[in-house]
């Protein structure tokens, strides 16, 4: 439960390399975060932002959980990031105040968590 | 204390959200011209019966022929709150679909893609503080 100013700040970003990609003729497109089709979090351990939580969250080093995640596809020919390691350092924090998980890395749709306990103690 | 004006941005509703609604109108008498936001029309239709002093009501639907004048009020009050988002033809779509409905008291945002009830809405407006959005994991 936050401030939305963060969540405008992620739409104005999206928006912003949304524009520059077609001023340059490439096709870009926001992938919808609320589908659930689509893991921004699988997404972004791809692309090297950060890593794999217990809670299977995206940890990215300096902001731990706190962070929005928007992707977009491009066809525009980008350089890839390797992937991160060594971001979470398994303090196991974030599972240990998780008021609906007890396993690490545990599979299943835990999408209606919002409590964000495991942002406000993840110490990375 | 002077009454607020109280803007709510907002986009029509899909067929399966609007079941109640018969005649393509807002039939809650709240006089928002709102064909299909009955959610938004009782929040006013409520505010107004409870709350009448302190606000007045401007409900901003998009449609076809209010497109530029919708994008131009929704760039001032993003920018009077101090937002750097800025919204054309181009990105309204998605903008909107991620922050309808917004609403703003005397043009700075108070709630983004949320449906606060009467309460929030007064107590917003009173204290001058943020609704908070409703959380979802990523």
């Amino acid at each position: 439960m936050g401030g939305f100013s963060d969540y405008l700040e992620t739409i104005a970003a999206q928006s912003e390399v949304i524009s520059y990609l077609n001023s340059l003729e490439y096709k870009a497109v926001i992938v919808e975060g609320s589908s659930m089709d689509v893991s921004l979090v699988r997404m972004g351990v791809e692309a090297g932002v950060g890593e794999l939580s217990p809670l299977n969250s995206l940890v990215v080093k300096g902001f731990g959980l706190t962070t929005s995640l928007g992707a977009i596809i491009t066809d525009a020919p980008l350089v890839y990031d390797a992937k991160a390691s060594g971001v979470c350092i398994k303090c196991m924090k974030c599972l240990k105040v998780c008021p609906i998980r007890d396993v690490p890395y545990a599979e299943g749709d835990f999408s209606k968590c919002a409590c964000g306990k495991c942002r406000n103690i993840c110490p990375v | 204390m002077d009454k607020k004006i109280i803007e709510i941005f907002m986009v029509k509703e899909t067929a399966d959200n609007q079941s109640s609604l018969r005649g393509g109108g807002c039939n809650c008498k709240c006089d928002c011209n709102a064909s299909q936001s009955l959610t938004i029309c009782k929040l006013v239709e409520r505010f107004s019966k409870k709350y009448d002093s302190v606000g007045d009501f401007k409900i901003y639907e998009l449609t076809s022929i209010n497109k530029k004048e919708y994008i131009s009020r929704l760039n001032k009050v993003l920018l009077d709150s101090g937002e750097r988002l800025v919204v054309g033809e181009s990105n309204l779509d998605f903008v909107l679909s991620k922050t309808a409905p917004l609403i703003a008291v005397d043009g700075k945002i108070i709630s983004v893609k949320n449906y606060p009830d009467v309460e929030q809405l007064y107590n917003a407006i009173i204290t001058g503080k943020k609704i908070p959005m409703k959380s979802s994991c990523c």
